[in-house]
Formats: structure tokens, sequence, C-alpha cells
């Protein structure tokens, strides 16, 4: 049974030209142990799905109109407050892409690893010291308790995102939401933060739910994988598969604007998706991607495409696969 | 302005205060003048109430150095204890303002909506009331002591600070390591105390240095007009008074209190715009 299971979710913000859907009818799933890669551009909804997890989203303009949320059986969205305040950072945490605004200037990172803990665990200042140096030490931070009395300006951008990481981990959570956990940090960094993630994964049991708009970050360390655009799930299968046969236009699209190393091709232009998203808070009535799809028909202007099964564990929203 | 530890903690505000001179000038006046406040028993060469009626109305002597007033009680010292009032009711006034403001201000910022309309509307509301003669009403219902007083100017100084507590909440609760904690599953109220709180208090405490010397200022006014501290406890508003009644024939009854009433104000004020400047990452110090 997958530990996270989120059915047809959908978020609305409310702006002054209208609303604006910003995720629609979203499902998917996330096993014990697992890693899903949600990919998409800025602005798709990928960051929202995944506040919408923790029940995050600035309410007002914000609001989850319609879906379910089951972790552990349990619907999120139905808790109390006080219940989810329990389950944030606990039991589902989560890291932000840019380390340095996500951390508290004026505390220290073993304060704030401290607070965590303190938080969700009834243990004395002592122990959730010591249990701070601990968690410093396992995601490589040199020198544990030195750093502890370290304030997040005196750490590189890699060492501040080991120490969020430190605190996200605080609590043993059983889901790790990471939106862009390597955005922000150059790609030497990148890659031993990933790597510092897979290792933990292992060692801590965790799910994680790895937000990206890196196709090259997915394809490395992640099992499944569901694309968005434009608040859609739009290709939703196995890493492997997606890479291997992709069929959505939109993914044909981002695979084939990766820069090839590769001579014989290098004479050519890279290639581009051409056109932009379209405005959300006044979608066009079809296929949010036919604007900017090769492959279109004339009724993907009028029909919005249903997310289908093409082959068994291979989902994809168009009407021409 | 932004917070004070992002550009380097108390150090490097510290720093950047020393290389201001008129900020040093500042801090050396109030420091001066809490000195005074605490050794007051200690320093004053009489006692501020003791009556010598052979010493009438004598001019600044060796004996008595900004001389005596009409009952014949030295000046001085008499401005020595009076400090203590203007610093008492002063820092009261202003740290029940302090409070009250920033209460209101971080509930506001934080909650926006219903909370900050009704709360800022309330701020609106008593910054319409000129604030002088609603204390001058309070106080001449309410009996004139030290206590009321405090009180009251307290109760009618602290919209400015709820004002600049708000604002700074309203942009510190997008930062995203608000976001950050509410995902880490502390509470709201942890939030405010000790994730924004710490960011938003050096506006506040600079408010509250420049508030101190409006204070004084308003002590003193009361004083003077016979609905603040009551004679025989001496004040430099009280003193004061009495010089008016003689301005003719003794000019230093009237000139010692006012230069310290205008010294003190100075002070704060230096020290509070040196404050702002050293907290203000923008300026090169």
């Amino acid at each position: 049974m997958s530990l996270l299971q989120i059915k047809n979710l959908s978020v609305q913000f409310d702006t002054p030209q209208g609303i604006l859907k910003a995720v629609d009818d979203v499902s998917f799933e996330l096993d014990k142990g697992e890693t899903l890669g949600l990919v998409g551009e800025s602005g798709c909804g990928k960051t929202v799905t995944s506040l919408s997890i923790l029940r995050l989203i600035p309410s007002p303009p914000g609001r989850i109109t319609q879906g379910s949320i089951l972790f552990d059986g349990k619907d999120l969205l139905k808790l109390p407050e006080k219940e989810m305040r329990k389950i944030r950072g606990s039991e589902i945490a989560m890291i932000f892409q840019e380390p340095m605004t996500a951390l508290n200037p004026v505390f220290t990172i073993g304060n704030q690893i401290m607070e965590t803990i303190r938080t969700h665990r009834k243990v004395t200042q002592a122990q959730a010291r010591d249990q701070a140096e601990e968690l410093l030490k396992v995601v490589g931070i040199p020198e544990p308790k030195r750093r502890l009395k370290s304030y997040p300006h005196e750490l590189s951008g890699g060492m501040r995102q080991r120490a969020m990481i430190a605190i996200a981990l605080s609590c043993n959570p059983k889901i790790l939401i990471a939106d862009e956990p390597t955005t922000a940090l150059d790609v030497t960094i990148q890659a031993q933060i990933l790597e510092l993630l897979q290792k933990l994964q292992e060692e801590f049991h965790m799910s994680i739910l790895l937000i990206t708009h890196d196709l090259g970050i997915v394809a490395e360390r992640v099992r499944d994988v569901a694309i968005m655009y434009a608040g859609k799930i739009v290709e939703q299968t196995s890493t492997k598969r997606l890479f291997e046969n992709p069929l959505h236009p939109y993914t044909r699209g981002l695979l084939g604007s990766i820069p090839q190393f590769d001579p014989a091709r290098s004479q050519k232009r890279l290639k581009n998706i051409p056109g932009v998203v379209p405005d959300l808070r006044m979608p066009p009535p079809g296929c949010l991607f036919s604007d900017r799809c090769f492959m279109k028909v004339s009724h993907c202007e009028q029909e919005i495409p249903p997310l289908e099964e093409k082959e068994a564990g291979h989902g994809v929203r168009c009407f021409e696969v | 302005m932004t917070n004070m530890t992002e550009i380097g903690g108390f150090k490097a505000f510290w720093r950047r205060l020393r290389k201001n001179r008129l900020a040093m000038t500042g801090s050396g006046i109030v420091l001066l003048l809490v000195l005074a406040a605490l050794l007051a028993p200690w320093i004053a060469p009489y006692d501020p109430t003791e009556i010598d009626i052979d010493q009438i109305m004598m001019p600044p002597t060796l004996q008595h150095p900004l001389g005596t007033d009409m009952l014949g009680r030295d000046v001085l010292s008499r401005m020595i204890y009076g400090s203590r009032v203007s610093l008492q009711v002063s820092f009261i006034a202003v740290g029940i303002a302090l409070m009250i403001g920033v209460i209101f201000g971080s509930l506001a910022g934080y909650y926006g909506g219903k909370t900050d309309t009704v709360v800022m509307r309330f701020v609106d509301l008593m910054l319409c009331f000129p604030s002088f003669f609603l204390i001058l009403s309070v106080i001449a219902f309410l009996e004139p002591s030290l206590l009321n007083i405090m009180i009251v100017i307290g109760l009618t100084s602290w919209m400015g600070m709820a004002r600049l507590v708000r604002a700074e909440f309203l942009s510190l609760k997008e930062r995203e390591f608000v976001l950050a904690a509410k995902a880490q599953g502390i509470p709201d109220r942890r939030i405010i105390v000790r994730h924004l709180l710490p960011n938003a208090i050096a506006p506040a405490v600079v408010s509250a240095i420049l508030g101190i010397g409006a204070a004084i200022l308003t002590e003193s006014a009361l004083s003077f007009l016979g609905l603040g501290v009551q004679p025989p406890i001496p004040s430099w508003g009280n003193i004061l008074t009495a010089g008016k009644d003689n301005i003719e024939i003794a000019w230093w009854l009237s000139l010692f209190p006012g230069l310290a009433i205008l010294i003190t104000i100075l002070g704060y004020n230096l020290l509070g715009e040196g404050a702002r400047d050293a907290l203000d990452p923008r300026l090169k110090l």
C-alpha cells in the first residue's frame, strides 16, 4: 500500500483578475521508501502541490477545492489544524529551494534543529543538543559541535542546505518533500546534496517527493516520475520508461531541449518548445498545451484530454498518442 | 530597515554606532543622566527638600552651584533628584508603549485580514486624539501621581510602535523561513515570538529610544502645568514652574532645568538616530 496517496487534488487562487487553477485534478502515489519525481517548469504547480500536502497554502487567496490527500490512511485535508501541526516536521518534512531564506537569520543552526526536535519530542535541552549534533554529523557537516553555534550567514550554500536537511530529518519523518533542493546550488554541490539525500533515504527509510525542473536529476535517482504542465499532470510513469519512450509532446519537447554534447549534433541549434504557458486565469477550453503542440489536431482546442493509461503503468494526457 | 543580525549582529551594530560621533555624544549624555539618577543620594550636595530660609533665591555660588529656589532649596540637588523622576517616568511609560505596540503590531501584521483591520483602525482612532490634551484630561480626573502619569503616557504613545512592528511583520511573514518554520510544525505563537519578533524588534527599539525623549518632555510639561509630579517631590518640570514665577529675579531657576530638559532630549534623539543609522545596512558607516 502506498504511504501517500493524492487523489484528484485541485487548488485555486483568487486573484484580482479571476480564479487561477494552480493545481488541477492531480493524483499520484508515493510508496514507502520510494522516490517520486515531480517535474515541470516554473509556475506549473509543483510547489503548490507540495505545500498542499502540508496544508500550507496561504489562505486566502488559496483554496483546496477538491481531492483528498491520504497519508497512512488519514485524509490530511480533513484533519484539525492541531493534528496537522503534529504531522508537519515530524511525519512529513520539507526542504526548500533557497537555503539562505529558509533558515532564520537570527538563530544558530543548532537552535533551529533543536527547536524542531523539541516541538515534536519530549526531550531535554541537552538531549536535543546531542541529537542536533548527531544530525549535523549525519548530513556531513564537519565539526558538528562548533557548527551548532553557527548562524546561517556563516555557512556556505551547500552547508546551509545540509543544515536544512538536518532540520527536516530531526524527527525522522516518513516523507521528505524536497522542493527544488539543489536549484540554488552550483553543480558539484548539487551532486553531493543529491547523493546525500539518497544515502539518507536508505538510512532513515524515508519516501521522498522530489520536486524539480531538471530532468537530469530525475533520470539518475528517481523510480517514478510525473510531469506537470500548467497545473495538470500530463505524463506519469516510471523514469526508465519515460526516457525510453516519452509519449506526451510536452515531455518530448522537454527531452529534446536538453543540450547534447555530441559533436555530430553540435552544429544544430538547441531545440526549444515554441510559445508560452497559457494564462491560467483565462485557460483555453481545450488542452492547455495545444497552443504549443506540434501534434495538434482540431479537437485539441475544444476538449481537455483525460489522463489515460496508454500502456500499463504509463499515463498520458493527450488525444493523439 | 532590515534586521540587525543579518548584517553581523550586535557587535557590528556597536562598531557602526561607535563611529558615529553624534550618537556617542548622545549616549554619553544618556549615560550621565542615568548615573546621576542612580547615584542621586550620594552625589547631591544637599537634601532636595530641605528648606533653608537664610538662603532664599541665592544666585549660583560655590556653595550652591546652581543657586537656590524661593524656599532656599538647592537647585542642583533638586535637579539631580528630578532626573530620577524623568528617567523613571520615561522608561516605564515607553516600556508600556513598547509592550502594547509590539503585541498589537505583531498580531495585526502576522494574522492580517480582520485582525489587522480592527487593530489598525483602533490605532488610527487613538492617533486622532491630540494626545497631550487627552493626557491632561485623564490626569485631571485621576489623581496626578507618578504611577498615573507613567501609565497614561504609555497608553497614549504606543501607536507608532504598533505601526512599525506591523510593517516589519508584513514583510517578514512572507519570508521563506516562516514557511519553513510552519512546515516544521512550529505553532503560530512560537513563530511570532521566536522567529519574527527578534527580526522585527530593531526598529521598535530605535523608536523606543526616541520615544523616551518625548516622554521626558511630556512629563516635564505636565509637571510644569502642575498636573505632573507634585511638590515637594522635585521634577524638572516643577522647578521650571517655580522659575516662571520668578523669572525676572531668579533666572537660574528657569535656565538650568530648561537646559537639562533640552540636553537630555537632544541626547536621546542623537542616540536614537545613531542607532537607526547603525541598523540600516544601506548606509555604509
